[in-house]
């Protein structure tokens, strides 16, 4: 029988996210399931494996186990189980990426990410309530509350830095209301010379829309130190139903992944209105002419 | 299905004319690394479930022989005892049915043996997801006391009869609790039915307790059901999780790293043996912060159960 043993103990082996196809969804518990396509079932891991995974991205065993906060020896198990189950695969040695300190790969602070949401046509004491409460929980720091406006629209421009539960607390924050404004700013700290772009998927894998700052022309300078890339949707007309984020930074060659979550932040449009089929709200209106029957 | 997946059921079959039936290693069909069964176990809290569900496959369950009963998902039966002791059980749809004849062919005198090295993929719940939810738990409630009272001795199937009478009625006030008629509907039509059913339920287990013959015995079959850790399932999930890496993937040769393990690393798993005193006076007060009183009742009614259950 092969023998799966641990490798990139001596810190030149990298261990790999996998190939495209596999779905990631976290759970609001904390959990991510990943799937196949096709695939109705998938497998579940717990927070501490979904944080291994995701730190995995090209990096050592060691790395990963710094990023992670646990031994290496659990580190190298933890791959090598993930491995075998077919969710990760294994560099070539040598081709460990260099990176940024390795606390950029915690979940507190990704290199990339996405900090904020405009929640519209929420009730202003229900918004503050939410606000008190996510203030509450442990690990998530609300940065600033900043009255904003897009187009005619007065909004409120809410920036948090979440750690671990974001994914939840951008599903909790994210209620947005259809034709609503949304407004995304993600973080970056990476080489001039970069993409930003990002996805919409609704929850049954349908693509919204996948935006990049290259098909809009946008060619942003070298930036020095930390920089915020926003994209603003003046006008969201989707309609009722559970919507995931994916945010990723890449090069202009998109031949380089900066950093890249797939689909790891969901927001709820509610709806407003009764439109109820298909995936927007076209906006139409509708008309009639005709000569009324006369009932006399 | 592996190209010598026959070929070995085969093998296995030829090894005694006693076997009955040769039980494949079934995988999942999407994730081919995890077990969906090797045979089934019934749990001594009453729940059966696929052995080895959920688990990573690197062949640590392959000295697996003597199982309680075969998944008929994929199974190999011999001719010869099917023409003996019949077909399966009409009164079973997909659930227990196999349990229950794999259980008779046991009660006969026959083996019911894994085969590790035939392996078969299969695409678990794809059918049983395009049914209403209902579906299923409408053919487990009444099959599970109908194996139990076809089969088990006097004992363990009044027991075993007890605990899912109190479950499901449990089950049907919380149904009606959190609105969900069909659920509630789906219980108290399976029980009725079987009630129903009881005077010919009791004439098929006077007429299969006859059948018993040496060398089975009671105690031997069930004891057979432990051969199986805990699903590592989370709802309809395999589960990777740090409680089975620490308890179960560090202890196999195919994953331990070269390197030494902390004293944290081999701490024991996030769930620790239910005896400890410590750990039940944590679970207790966490039941009672999450849940209230009413629900640390429950729960301690159910570890109760639990402890005085058949082993």
């Amino acid at each position: 029988m092969a023998h799966f043993s641990p490798l990139g103990m001596d810190g030149t082996l990298a261990v790999y996210r996998p190939q495209a196809d596999l779905s990631a969804s976290p759970q609001p518990d904390g959990w991510l399931r990943l799937c196949r396509p096709g695939d109705p079932v998938g497998v579940a891991l717990d927070p501490l494996l979904a944080a291994v995974w995701s730190a995995a991205d090209g990096h050592t065993v060691a790395q990963v186990a710094q990023a992670t906060r646990i031994s290496t020896y659990l580190a190298a198990c933890a791959l090598a189980v993930l491995q075998r189950a077919g969710l990760l695969l294994n560099g070539e040695p040598g081709t460990a990426r260099p990176v940024s300190p390795p606390s950029s790969l915690l979940p507190g602070s990704h290199p990339l990410s996405l900090s904020c949401f405009v929640v519209h046509h929420h009730a202003e004491a229900d918004l503050d309530s939410c606000l008190t409460s996510l203030a509450a929980l442990d690990g998530i720091t609300v940065l600033t509350t900043l009255p904003a406006s897009a187009g005619d629209l007065s909004v409120r421009l809410i920036r948090f830095q979440a750690g671990a539960l974001l994914p939840t607390l951008a599903g909790e924050v994210g209620r947005t209301a259809a034709a609503s404004v949304l407004i995304l700013d993600s973080r970056f700290q990476v080489e001039p010379g970069w993409l930003d772009g990002l996805a919409i998927h609704r929850s049954d894998g349908i693509h919204i829309t996948g935006p990049n700052t290259q098909f809009a022309g946008l060619d942003i300078p070298a930036v020095e130190g930390e920089g915020i890339v926003t994209y603003t949707i003046p006008a969201l007309p989707l309609l009722e139903g559970l919507y995931y984020l994916s945010v990723s930074a890449h090069n202009w060659e998109d031949t380089e992944m900066y950093d890249y979550q797939d689909r790891m932040y969901s927001f709820r449009v509610l709806s407003v209105g009764g439109e109820k089929y298909g995936v927007i709200n076209s906006g139409g209106i509708w008309g009639w002419q005709g000569r009324v029957l006369s009932s006399g | 299905m592996e190209p010598d997946c026959v070929a070995e059921c085969v093998r296995v079959m030829l090894c005694s004319e006693r076997i009955a039936v040769a039980a494949p290693k079934m995988k999942l069909y999407y994730m081919r690394h995890f077990f969906n069964s090797m045979g089934n176990s019934l749990h001594p809290d009453g729940n059966s479930h696929d052995n080895f569900i959920g688990y990573l496959d690197a062949g640590q369950f392959d000295s697996t022989d003597q199982l309680f009963t075969a998944c008929f998902g994929a199974a190999m039966l011999r001719r010869s005892v099917v023409e003996e002791i019949g077909g399966m059980d009409p009164e079973f749809f997909v659930y227990y049915a196999d349990t229950d004849w794999c259980f008779r062919a046991r009660l006969c005198g026959y083996d019911v043996v894994a085969a590790p090295r035939a392996v078969i993929y299969h695409k678990f719940t794809a059918t049983v997801n395009t049914m209403a939810s209902t579906f299923k738990l409408g053919l487990i409630t009444y099959s599970r006391p109908w194996f139990v009272w076809k089969n088990l001795d006097f004992r363990r199937a009044s027991r075993f009869l007890w605990f899912y009478l109190q479950r499901d009625f449990g089950g049907y006030l919380w149904a009606r609790r959190q609105g969900l008629p069909e659920v509630a509907a789906t219980l108290r039509r399976s029980w009725g039915r079987w009630l129903r059913a009881l005077p010919r339920a009791t004439l098929a287990r006077w007429r299969t307790r006859r059948l018993r013959r040496p060398p089975f015995s009671d105690d031997a079959a069930l004891a057979l059901t432990a051969i199986a850790p805990r699903p590592a399932m989370y709802g309809q999930y395999p589960v990777i999780a740090a409680p089975f890496i620490r308890g179960h993937y560090m202890h196999l040769e195919a994953f331990r790293p070269e390197s030494a393990p902390t004293a944290a690393d081999l701490a024991p798993t996030d769930v620790p043996p239910p005896s400890s005193a410590s750990y039940l006076g944590r679970r207790a007060w966490q039941t009672f912060r999450e849940r209230g009183l009413r629900g640390l009742v429950a729960e301690t009614r159910n570890y109760f159960l639990w402890r005085i259950s058949p082993r």
